[in-house]
């Protein structure tokens, strides 16, 4: 390592110290790092009093987590990273159905329910048919595929959320049939609030900024047959009040659905749904291995 | 997702202070470049919430591992060093590091500032001036440092009173003058993640052999000066742990002449800063 131990070669230093170790690609993406918060803290001539708020409010954020909060994961979520992680690892292909990140409330106890079934256990308001297809980027439908759907009730809470939760709610487990179609019945997505009694949410709060999330209704595309890439997904509603300011950055124009009320007696005796009913209908995209490893190197050629 | 970065940075500009909203907008830009350029896999974002989440847990008022990972990857020490410009004739500063305590008590100079049999005897005689080189009467000195074991007073889960620590105050002429233990090397804690990390980046842990030092001088117009002395020829003098070594700190330990005094000799002359010459600076970094 050099012996001229300046301020002007701290970051060269502290680099130098990194490169001993044999895992390439470990010393790359930890001396990027130090590249890049060295210049921040150049850049932005960050005084010692916010260099050590900043360091206390991550270590808030780590006391505050348990295996039911992750409030790093919060945090990544407001300020962005989330989504832009997503980005990377799932390049948008041609007409494949765009990602989005898993969140923290899926669960793996969904029950397996048959098409034309409802996933929300009681009657509530709202009601909403989901017509669904899932093809491949050829427009050949797709037989088998597991689809987890799950999303809040019409408060905004999952359950997952409730203090005595039992049995799971508004989530299920449906199979494309031969026609790649998946159909099932659940309560209009509403907005809601991301966890604000930590420290994002005074960060929020000290940005000004709102914590909701707009109307949505998870998905994970599944199939165990291993042809097709996982896809983990949303789909948001048009017009909600936060469509454009999503605490969490993750809505993509082409996940924007417009539900519309169903209006049609043939099509509402088919379903057993009332004519008042909502409808919202989706067709998926998913994308072999292949497909997405030639997007990722043509991204990587780019970039 | 080009369109990400753009709207996390319109998300935080509705409203907070100017500092705050350039803070964030740098903070924005600088995480999102680094996710791109390293193509970040979902697996390894993961790894670094779980990281962090894990340095998080293992704080206590005692211990602070966030902390500690800043000063490993080298902020620490620049963030000391963008807040304290110093002209090339002063003493430059380093970090004040977890060990300092405000309960120092009044040493006499040629005093020793560690109670009898904590390590080999070293005097300490220096001066403390200005940037003109006139000698300032009345400024404090804090001085603290480790055993021979390289362990400070508060690793140690016995602790009655302060030891290898004491508080000096500056003659007519500038000068104080101590005995201490001759300074050892030592590692920063391994037993948490960090500790982890640097066994991953095949780094070791060790600070060189140092004494830490605070000097203020009360109701003057003097900046306070935190800086640490390191020993010269130290096996990790060009690979501190913690980036705190700088060129102007490295000085030589000399053998004591008379060995019923002390063993070891250190000379050092500090020279302080005034607010005014520190804006100068500022103003001209800017």
């Amino acid at each position: 390592m050099s012996t001229d131990l300046t301020v002007e070669n701290i970051t060269t230093n502290t680099k130098l110290l990194n490169n001993q170790s044999s895992n390439d690609r470990l010393k790359f993406i930890i001396n990027s790092l130090v590249d890049h918060m060295h210049a921040f803290a150049r850049e932005t001539r960050l005084t010692t009093e916010e260099w050590r708020i900043g360091l206390e409010f991550l270590t808030e954020c780590g006391q505050m987590c348990d295996k039911d909060r992750q409030e790093l994961d919060v945090l990544s979520g407001v300020l962005g990273l989330n989504a832009v992680v997503d980005g990377i690892n799932h390049p948008k292909f041609e007409n494949a159905t765009e990602t989005t990140m898993l969140g923290p409330f899926f669960k793996e106890d969904a029950p397996e329910l048959t098409n034309g079934e409802s996933i929300v256990s009681s009657a509530k308001q709202d009601v909403c048919l989901f017509l669904a297809t899932v093809k491949d980027t050829k427009g050949n439908a797709i037989e088998g595929v597991k689809v987890d759907v799950w999303e809040t009730d019409e408060t905004g809470h999952y359950d997952c959320q409730y203090p005595d939760r039992q049995n799971s709610d508004m989530r299920g487990r449906l199979t494309s049939n031969q026609n790649g179609e998946v159909y099932f019945k659940c309560v209009k997505p509403v907005s809601y609030p991301i966890a604000c009694d930590g420290p994002v949410g005074k960060l929020l709060r000290a940005l000004n900024r709102h914590p909701y999330r707009p109307a949505h209704i998870h998905f994970r595309i599944n199939d165990p047959k291993g042809k097709y890439n996982e896809l983990i997904t949303a789909l948001y509603i048009h017009g909600d009040p936060y469509e454009t300011s999503d605490s969490v950055l993750d809505v993509k124009t082409s996940l924007i659905v417009d539900p519309v009320k169903i209006n049609d007696t043939d099509l509402a005796e088919k379903y057993h749904v009332n004519k008042d009913d909502w409808l919202i209908e989706y067709d998926f995209v998913l994308v072999t291995p292949e497909e997405l490893q030639n997007a990722l190197s043509s991204n990587a050629n780019v970039s | 997702m080009e369109d990400i970065t753009k709207n996390a940075k319109l998300l935080n500009s509705q409203g907070c202070d100017e500092r705050t909203k350039f803070l964030m907008e740098k903070l924005v830009q600088c995480l999102h470049d680094y996710v791109r350029e390293t193509r970040l896999t979902t697996d390894e974002w993961m790894s670094t919430i779980q990281f962090l989440t894990q340095c998080g847990q293992m704080s206590t008022n005692i211990r602070q591992e966030l902390i500690l990972l800043s000063d490993i990857l080298g902020v620490s020490a620049l963030v000391d060093a963008v807040n304290h410009p110093k002209p090339s004739n002063a003493t430059e500063s380093t970090v004040l590091g977890p060990f300092y305590t405000d309960d120092s008590e009044d040493v006499a100079n040629g005093d020793s500032i560690a109670s009898p049999g904590k390590g080999e005897v070293c005097l300490v005689l220096a001066t403390v001036k200005d940037t003109k080189g006139r000698p300032i009467q009345g400024a404090k000195i804090d001085v603290w440092e480790t055993d021979g074991y390289g362990k400070y007073d508060n690793e140690y889960e016995e602790r009655d009173r302060p030891d290898m620590r004491g508080r000096l105050t500056t003659d007519q002429n500038g000068e104080f003058n101590f005995k201490c233990v001759k300074p050892v090397s030592y590692a920063v804690p391994t037993d948490g993640p960090v500790g982890k990390l640097l066994e991953k980046l095949h780094r070791h842990a060790y600070r060189p052999a140092h004494i830490h030092f605070r000097i203020y001088v009360p109701e003057s117009n003097y900046d306070d000066l935190v800086t640490a002395l390191y020993i010269r020829g130290d096996p990790y003098e060009c690979s501190d742990a913690v980036f705190g070594v700088k060129k102007g700190l490295i000085i030589d330990l000399e053998k004591a002449t008379d060995p019923s005094i002390a063993d070891w000799l250190i000379r050092y002359n500090f020279v302080l800063t005034t607010h005014e010459e520190t804006k100068t600076l500022l103003s001209l970094s800017v």
